[in-house]
């Protein structure tokens, strides 16, 4: 016996909706599995909507660092007479750093010459404005406002004044996304300046550690500066990526760990470069 | 219903979390504001809502952002879809109701993406803090979510014209 009519339509729109569930998640798993691999080129529909939100993207960067100007603005003058202290100090120390750096960079080129090294991979640096950042727990990205466009590819290392934040994820037209230093998928060939030992940084999600899986006992100190190292040739070499803080005894206490402290702070994040590299025949034609 | 409106603070939800949220981090955790609307739409206005809500919201995070697309679908089409399964048994007016929807959204959607990533990519699993970050984050999202739940909930009778204004709270025998 069949069930009464206004039965058998709520049993159809049950049925309707379990329909539309099971081909939502199937299509849901199909797309995860598809977009699982190591793809860098963005889709088209990635790119669309990376265009399409670009200038909301753009406008509402700039209305927060009007707000952002505006606070600090307050704060600032709040403390203007420290400040200027401060600061005056900081100038001080800078004219001396740029003497010793001119006395530097004339030492380095006439050693090179003499040790007849070929001339290092020029950089060209692409200014950029942090627009968007991924507010996920596990991927750590930020979206800037350069993108294929303006030159900009995958793979690239990108840094601001206080140090390295990340490299190019994803590219397109208008836009990039930068996966940051401290996302669990982040990783970067690393120098440690005071021995010369190679080791690799990793992100932790709320940190960085640098491990040393060739180097001795001796590879890590506490306060050994951390600079990128020479293997990727997108990657300049040199570039600061922070101090350790803290040294731990890796597996069966042979690999030694560094727990890094950033130089960049990624709360703040505003103002980027993106490092292009050109070889030197580019740089002479120019 | 004037879905138009509810995509609408929906898009302005992505906007804001996406450029204005994330300076709002304390100590590295910022508050999911695109979660809090759509437990809000579920919790107000059903499943069905909730769960095209958080598929809608979860494909423009992935499509923006995502390493994998579809993974912020299922997590926040779930949120949405298990928010609204409470929506007729209990007192919408309730203030524990969006205090209680946003904690556990939380971990209901941040256990979706740590069974899928476990599976697709476990070295990234192993490096993520998970422990640490999650409470403070279920903590921050849930502050954001009252205060969103709160501020539709006001607009309850604008958004459902069809209620007559009556916040429909408990199912009619």
């Amino acid at each position: 016996m069949l069930p009464p009519p206004h039965l058998r339509r709520t049993t159809r729109s049950t049925l309707t909706w379990v329909l539309v569930v099971l081909t939502g998640l199937m299509l849901t798993f199909t797309l995860i599995a598809v977009t699982s691999g190591d793809r860098r080129a963005a889709s088209l529909p990635e790119n669309l909507l990376a265009t399409l939100l670009y200038p909301f993207q753009n406008a509402a960067g700039w209305a927060t660092d009007r707000i952002r100007d505006v606070t600090g603005g307050i704060r600032e003058l709040m403390y203007l007479r420290e400040e200027n202290a401060r600061l005056r100090e900081q100038v001080e120390r800078l004219v001396h750093l740029e003497r010793l750096n001119a006395q530097l960079i004339q030492e380095n080129q006439r050693l090179r010459e003499e040790l007849d090294l070929r001339e290092r991979l020029s950089h060209r640096l692409i200014a950029a404005q942090v627009i968007a950042r991924d507010p996920s727990l596990w991927f750590q990205a930020v979206v800037i406002n350069r993108g294929a466009r303006h030159g900009i590819r995958e793979g690239l290392v990108v840094i601001n004044h206080q140090g390295v934040v990340g490299l190019v994820e994803r590219v397109t037209p208008f836009t990039s996304t930068v996966r940051l230093m401290t996302a669990g998928n982040f990783e970067i060939t690393a120098r440690n300046s005071r021995n010369g030992e190679f080791g690799v940084v990793k992100g932790q999600g709320d940190g960085v550690v640098v491990r040393f899986p060739y180097g001795g006992r001796d590879a890590v100190r506490q306060g050994d500066i951390i600079v990128t190292g020479w293997f990727q040739p997108e990657i300049p070499g040199g570039l600061y990526i922070g101090a350790v803080a803290e040294v731990e005894r890796g597996d069966h206490d042979l690999i030694p760990i560094g727990i890094l402290r950033p130089g960049v702070d990624f709360q703040h994040l505003d103002l980027v470069q993106v490092v292009v590299p050109e070889p030197p025949g580019e740089e002479a034609a120019q | 219903m004037r879905y138009w409106v509810l995509a609408a603070i929906l898009g302005v939800a992505f906007l804001a979390q996406t450029t204005v949220v994330g300076f709002l981090q304390i100590g590295g955790v910022a508050p999911n504001l695109l979660q809090a609307v759509v437990v809000s739409y579920g919790l107000l206005f059903g499943p069905q809502v909730g769960a095209v809500a958080g598929a809608l919201a979860g494909l423009l995070r992935d499509v923006a952002f995502g390493r994998y697309i579809g993974l912020s679908v299922l997590s926040l089409g779930a949120v949405g879809w298990v928010a609204g399964l409470v929506e007729r048994r209990v007192y919408k007016e309730n203030p524990l109701l969006p205090v209680l929807g946003g904690l556990l959204s939380t971990f209901l959607a941040e256990g979706i993406h740590y069974a899928v990533l476990r599976l697709l990519d476990p070295d990234l699993v192993a490096a993520v803090p998970v422990s640490r970050r999650v409470l403070p984050g279920a903590l921050y999202t849930t502050a954001v979510t009252f205060l969103a739940y709160r501020r539709i909930l006001r607009a309850y009778a604008y958004l459902r014209p069809e209620s007559g204004g009556v916040i429909r709270s408990v199912r009619r025998r």
